[in-house]
């Protein structure tokens, strides 16, 4: 292998193969170089039927460069010799090529990256003087082509997968939520709430899982390159369970914010019931015969009903989301916490989160960065006709995405 | 020169039978080539070597129909005349 064969272990190899002694096989050997060299010497084009054609052409004379010095010069005219080898030669050295076949490519597959790092190797090879890793580097490269759709494969399945992790805190979470309320509420569903909840819980699920994207990315590099995908598995499944944790936190405290006007509501609501329909529960039957009781029973709805109204003009942050756009003028004020954030604002009282460059218009006096708002920030909350938007205008919604690009830009 | 009056002019000069000539030519022949796909260099002094090269794939546009091929990687034989060789037939 690699080896370089001179005359003598030629005459070797021929007297071996044909069985003749060493001594002819060189007589015949130096007869044959030197009638092939005094041929070529002649001018003569030599075919050799087992090698190949030796032919002699002519070189035109040229001009050409000096490159050191610039120097205009000319390159007489020679003779020079090629060797074409002959088809049954050529064919049995590029037998191990043999199977490859020319193939029509189509015109979008130009730039697959695959193509040009092969067409690297090849020319990598061919510089290269071990001859073996050339001819062994185009099956090498073949075969991780061909284990390459598998680890990709495998990734997919691990991103499904993750995807599906990631899933599962939702729907769990979300049946927490609702037998908790199920079992705090006593049999009040208000199903708008409720789906409210769930899709707040789902954006901070988005969210996180936006995040760790990038990581998925890095993943598949990393994974394409060395093979121990499982700790990079764990990392992503710590990430994913992070993530979780988070949100059930953010979770609990919404829900408890919530389940304190729930259960007001609640209040009013039953005594309502028993009020107008007749139908009285076992709780109220020992209040129904007295009058009295009853006067204080309606006194205590009109003031938890006041009270109720007083709530939801002072809160409206978790009644509004029953009513997206408020119709009434008058602003109102919110507070910014570590889980509020203008867009769930926007969310609330308009209905969508891209409005949320109104709201820091308004403010923008005493805020900041839109991102690096303290919380504890009250700010007011302008009623979108001072602005003339309509946030079932997919058009409004547009020039208010493009209005927080320039909040953003105004602070880089 | 063709085949059979390179063989004819060896066989003359040696003092040898024409197919003891052909046999030999054709088992340099098969020796040469089994050299080569071994990647062994062959040299031989004051003629030149006859060396293994890989020609890399390349992407050609097909005359005709004007499509891009693929075409695929292939090893040749590669004939270095030294340079007495070269000094001879200039």
């Amino acid at each position: 292998m690699n080896e370089k064969i001179t005359l003598p272990t030629l005459v070797s190899l021929l007297a071996d193969k044909t069985g003749k002694q060493k001594k002819q096989c060189e007589d015949f050997l130096r007869e044959f170089f030197n009638t092939l060299v005094d041929a070529m010497e002649a001018g003569e084009n030599v075919r050799i039927k087992s090698l190949g054609t030796f032919k002699v052409v002519a070189v035109e004379p040229r001009k050409s460069v000096n490159v050191n010095t610039g120097e205009q010069m000319e390159i007489p005219g020679h003779n020079k010799i090629v060797f074409v080898p002959a088809k049954e030669l050529a064919e049995e050295v590029n037998a191990p090529f043999a199977m490859f076949e020319s193939i029509e490519i189509p015109d979008n597959a130009l730039e697959d990256p695959l193509l040009s790092s092969e067409s690297e190797s090849a020319a990598q090879a061919e510089e290269d003087p071990l001859l073996s890793s050339a001819i062994s580097d185009p099956s090498e490269s073949e075969a991780q082509a061909e284990e390459d759709p598998l680890p990709s494969s495998a990734i997919s399945d691990q991103t499904v997968s993750a995807a599906q992790a990631e899933e599962g805190p939702l729907p769990s979470s979300a049946i927490s939520d609702q037998t908790v309320s199920a079992a705090q509420a006593a049999g009040y569903p208000e199903p708008d709430e409720d789906s409210d909840e769930n899709e707040q819980e789902f954006e901070i699920e988005n969210e996180s899982g936006l995040d760790s994207f990038p990581i998925v990315s890095q993943l598949n590099e990393e994974h394409t390159e060395t093979r121990r995908n499982y700790r990079f598995l764990l990392g992503f499944a710590c990430g994913v369970a992070c993530a979780a944790v988070i949100c059930l936190c953010a979770y609990l405290f919404f829900f408890e914010k919530w389940v304190a006007t729930v259960s007001e509501e609640k209040n009013t609501e039953v005594s309502v019931q028993a009020e107008t329909s007749g139908q009285l529960t076992d709780a109220d039957v020992r209040q129904v015969p007295e009058p009295d009781v009853l006067d204080s029973d309606k006194k205590d709805l009109i003031e938890a009903s006041d009270a109720d109204s007083k709530n939801e003009q002072m809160a409206k942050t978790e009644q509004t989301a029953e009513v997206p756009t408020r119709p009434s003028d008058e602003p109102v004020y919110d507070t910014i916490t570590k889980t509020r954030y203008l867009t769930t604002m926007a969310k609330e009282h308009y209905g969508n989160y891209n409005l949320w460059p109104y709201i820091y218009e308004e403010n923008k006096a005493i805020l900041g960065h839109p991102d690096r708002i303290r919380p504890g920030t009250k700010v007011i909350v302008p009623p979108l006709s001072k602005y003339g938007v309509n946030p079932s205008d997919p058009d409004d919604i547009a020039k208010a995405k493009k209005k927080g690009v320039e909040i953003y830009a105004r602070y880089q | 020169m063709d085949n059979r009056t390179f063989i004819d002019k060896i066989a003359e000069k040696t003092g040898r039978s024409r197919e003891e000539i052909s046999d030999l030519t054709e088992s340099l022949g098969v020796i040469v080539a089994e050299a080569i796909k071994d990647g062994d260099i062959v040299a031989i002094p004051s003629v030149g070597t006859f060396e293994p090269k890989l020609r890399a794939e390349r992407i050609t546009i097909h005359p005709s129909s004007g499509k891009k091929m693929l075409i695929p990687p292939k090893l040749t034989i590669n004939f270095k005349p030294s340079s007495l060789l070269k000094q001879k037939i200039r």
